[in-house]
């Protein structure tokens, strides 16, 4: 649950981060993207199809050729936050969601500082709650307000809610995933596919706490139940089994990670007990 | 799958307590993680066995602490499978035919060769092996030996020319079996005919005692002609030849005397027939009779006879009867020459082989002539007693009296008690006689006895160096038509070549296999070596020498001369070869069990170390 000492902490962050981070966030940066914008980049020949309102007419007097304008785009950015809130968040001493809430938060707080404009929206099986891309910090609030509020509840399904998110980014964007991606592999590397199309800048932070990642706490004749399904499956957890099971959770891992590389997303997997902070620091240090 | 222990299955009572113990057992853990997605990877990562395995068992080590109990309990139970095992070690005894018909040579180098060549690859190295010889008498030439020493002494065999006696073999093999476990007895032979036992009848007998008992045939064809007998004749000595050839065959018979021959005769013989060959006028001495014709057994293709060198045998008759019966049947033998003497004069006893006491009165005889004769009897000498009214009044006869005369006389038939050379065919049986009152004295022997108190009529004994013959009827009507009969001169003359005794032919002449007492332990050469022995076994045919004398040994024998195998076993019961006997053996298996058991053991240790509680 977020708080006010969470808000005194994020001051605290947003000053060294501003110390530390210059151009990330500074609403300065080129794009690369050409397009429709206020500054010429360079000309081209014109070519048949290409808008005629492009040409350089004062270019042709000099030149008697045709060359067409080319422009740099809009280099405003938005981000847009997607945090899982399925019920498999909903684990650990410090509840997985509370974490990535405050991860959330954290970009949100960051983008606001800079008057950029970012969304914020929840996912399960589906998009649970969308909020429209705003700057402010009434928006900035209003986020923090869905983030208390937000029951972790129903399954995973990153593959059919990045296809329905992706559909609603209208501009170049930045996009944060947060979440412990505790659903098969297949499916992630789906939804990160179709959330990375468009050119969006994508950061990839996985949410998990250390019990579930080797499961110490554990041991013997154990029924196990799946937080989100409610199946349950009947194992002897013996020190061979955590083992297996380390190995079964780092290749998980291993595999996300190389899907986020191939879609050009940077990867980030933290563990609950991680501070906040550092934890922050780590992802946009 | 039987068991020799089954109260042990009470072992898996066990399995109640060791199953309430898991029953009784914390139940599983219930918790909650939103990882089960990867525990559902590493299940499906599980192989399908074990995947089925944890189905049905939830926990593993319950169902292999079951199998292993099970599996102990089965161990305990002995279990095992009949099988069937060949014999690792038998009591075998080995009965070989030895007889003149295993020397035929249609297989190999002779049947006799073939049965040890065929036994000595039946025997095995820790078998106990006897060997048994079968002549016409089984001879035991090993007892419970060893397979290798059975081998070598096999091989040092030679056959006999002895008929045979399979069944008396097989009955003594069954004897050395006695008390034996897996025991069997094999026997190699032709089964040509022989004497004894049916060999058929001794391997029931032997199998009704569990000795098993196989036939294995050696020889292939018979078709041999050879010499089955030699008679002698008022004419000279009959040679027999018998033929069992399928054909008309040829035969020349060759008689010769050190290298020379005598005489030869070529005949045909026709198929299964007999041919009768006469010789004359032979001369004394050792005769080799051959049989001209190739055959596959020459052993029957020679004979040996020792013919006695002619001597006259003096013979004095003491009689005061005048012109006396007995004086015509000693004239009647061409070879005596014979004395009557009345006394009281009486020549020298010393000059005569045979003394015949007739009928004298006391008073007749001078003071010492009954003592001159007993002497004469000590010394060697040859006495027959003829009885009459008037011998009991002679005194002193008792020392050479082979009977002891009880006084008075009876009347009544007689009886013939022992069949011998001297009573064989002589129409003695069922005359009536008069007959001295006597009873048989102790080391005689009584050959014909008359009446119905037995009283011995004909008893011979020795006495010191010679021989005692009492002949109690007297040559006289009142007694007796005896001496009108034909069969007086026959007995005399067989009376007196008796008392010659070992210048007859027939001392001279014999079938192998016969037994010769020799009375002492004398050194015999043989046709093929040298014994030392007091009763010579004539096993080989040929001459035999000893002390000066020799003696001549033939098989003569029809049976054995009929080499045609396979006529005294029933066909189905004779074998090619023999294999080693199999017995039904139980196959224990609990040594198998106890590995897997063991192998369980570790892999519960190898599963806990795995599940990381080890």
């Amino acid at each position: 649950m977020l708080n006010t000492d969470f808000f005194k902490e994020l001051d605290r962050f947003c000053f060294m981060v501003k110390k530390r981070v210059t151009t990330v966030y500074a609403g300065e940066r080129r794009s690369i993207r050409q397009g429709k914008g206020s500054e010429i980049v360079d000309y081209r020949e014109y070519m048949p199809g290409d808008d005629f309102k492009s040409v350089d007419w004062k270019l042709y007097g000099r030149t008697e050729k045709l060359y067409i304008r080319r422009f740099e785009e809009e280099k405003n950015l938005t981000t847009h936050i997607l945090i899982d809130a399925s019920k498999s968040m909903d684990f650990g001493a410090v509840r997985k969601f509370d974490y990535a809430s405050m991860i959330g938060a954290g970009f949100a707080y960051l983008v606001t500082n800079e008057n950029e404009r970012f969304a914020l929206s929840l996912f399960a099986d589906q998009l649970v709650e969308v909020m429209e891309p705003r700057r402010g910090k009434r928006h900035f609030l209003a986020a923090i307000d869905l983030l208390n509020k937000a029951p972790a509840a129903g399954t995973t399904r990153l593959d059919l809610c990045s296809e329905q998110y992706s559909k609603m980014i209208k501009s170049r964007s930045l996009v944060v995933l947060i979440s412990d991606f505790m659903q098969p592999l297949p499916s992630i590397e789906e939804g990160l596919y179709k959330i990375s199309r468009g050119s969006h800048d994508l950061i990839v932070v996985q949410v998990l706490d250390l019990k579930e990642k080797d499961l110490g706490w554990a041991e013997g004749d154990t029924k196990l139940y799946d937080l989100e399904t409610g199946e349950m499956v009947h194992v002897y957890i013996s020190p061979r089994f955590r083992e297996l099971y380390r190995e079964r959770f780092e290749a998980h891992s291993n595999g996300i990670r190389k899907a986020c590389e191939e879609v050009g997303a940077d990867f980030f997997s933290i563990t609950s007990n991680t501070p906040i902070f550092d934890a922050f620091l780590a992802i946009v240090g | 799958m039987e068991f020799a222990n089954p109260l042990a299955a009470f072992a898996l009572a066990t399995f109640i307590p060791l199953i309430i113990l898991y029953f009784i057992k914390p139940k599983p853990r219930e918790l909650k993680i939103p990882s089960l997605v990867l525990i559902f990877q590493l299940e499906r990562k599980e192989d399908v066995f074990r995947s089925v395995l944890r189905r049905f068992v939830r926990d593993p080590l319950l169902l292999i602490q079951l199998i292993t109990i099970a599996l102990l309990t089965l161990a305990m139970l002995n279990p095992f499978f009949p099988a069937l095992a060949e014999v690792e070690a038998e009591d075998v005894v080995l009965v070989i035919d030895a007889s003149g018909s295993m020397q035929a040579t249609d297989v190999g180098q002779s049947r006799f060769e073939e049965a040890v060549g065929l036994a000595r690859g039946v025997v095995g190295g820790k078998d106990r092996v006897s060997i048994i010889l079968a002549e016409n008498v089984p001879i035991v030439v090993l007892r419970d030996g060893d397979g290798e020493k059975a081998r070598n002494l096999l091989a040092t065999l030679r056959p006999r020319a002895t008929p045979t006696n399979l069944g008396d073999a097989i009955l003594l093999g069954k004897d050395l079996l006695a008390g034996k476990e897996n025991k069997r007895i094999i026997v190699y032979s032709d089964f040509a005919r022989g004497y004894g036992p049916e060999p058929a009848l001794a391997s029931k007998l032997a199998g009704a005692e569990g000795v098993e008992v196989d036939f294995i045939q050696v020889g292939r064809e018979g078709g041999n002609v050879g010499i089955v007998d030699i008679k002698r004749t008022r004419e000279g000595y009959s040679v027999a030849v018998r033929s069992y050839a399928q054909g008309e065959e040829e035969v020349t018979l060759q008689l010769s005397s050190k290298d020379k021959v005598l005489s030869s005769e070529t005949r045909s013989v026709r198929p299964s027939s007999r041919e009768v060959f006469l010789l004359q006028n032979l001369p004394g001495g050792l005769l080799t009779i051959d049989l001209r014709h190739d055959d596959p057994l020459p052993l029957d293709n020679r004979a040996y006879l020792a013919v006695p060198e002619p001597k006259e045998e003096r013979v004095l008759l003491i009689s005061e009867v005048e012109d006396p019966y007995i004086k015509y049947a000693l004239a009647s033998a061409k070879s005596l020459k014979w004395q009557v003497a009345v006394p009281p004069v009486i020549p020298p006893f010393e000059n005569f082989d045979i003394v015949i006491l007739g009928e004298v009165r006391s008073t007749s005889l001078l003071p010492g002539t009954i003592e001159s004769l007993a002497t004469y009897a000590e010394k060697g000498g040859n006495v027959v007693i003829v009885a009459s009214d008037k011998l009991q009044e002679l005194g002193g006869l008792d020392p050479i009296l082979p009977v002891a005369l009880q006084g008075g006389s009876g009347r009544g038939k007689m009886e013939v008690r022992t069949v011998n050379e001297l009573t064989l065919d002589l129409d003695l049986q069922g005359v009536t006689t008069k007959y001295l009152l006597a009873e048989a004295r102790e080391g005689s022997i009584t050959l014909a006895t008359a009446g119905i108190d037995g009283s011995p009529v004909l008893a011979v004994w020795s006495k010191g160096k010679g021989k005692v013959a009492y002949f109690g009827i007297k040559p006289e009507r009142s007694w007796s038509d005896f001496h009108l009969s034909p069969s007086f001169p026959i007995f005399w003359v067989r009376l007196t070549d008796w008392m010659r005794g070992t210048n007859l032919v027939e001392n001279k002449n014999f079938a192998t296999g016969d037994l010769v007492p020799l009375g002492e332990r004398v050194e015999v050469k043989t046709p093929t070596g040298m014994v030392t022995t007091d009763r010579l076994l004539l096993d080989e045919t040929g001459v035999y020498e000893f002390k000066g004398d020799s003696i001549a040994s033939n098989l003569l024998d029809e049976r054995e001369s009929d080499i045609a195998p396979g006529s005294t076993v029933p066909k189905e019961e004779v074998k090619g070869t023999v294999e080693r006997r199999s017995v039904e053996v139980r196959r224990y298996i609990e040594d198998y069990i106890l590995v897997m058991a063991a192998a369980l053991i570790l892999g519960e240790l190898l599963f806990l170390r795995r599940r990381g509680e080890l």
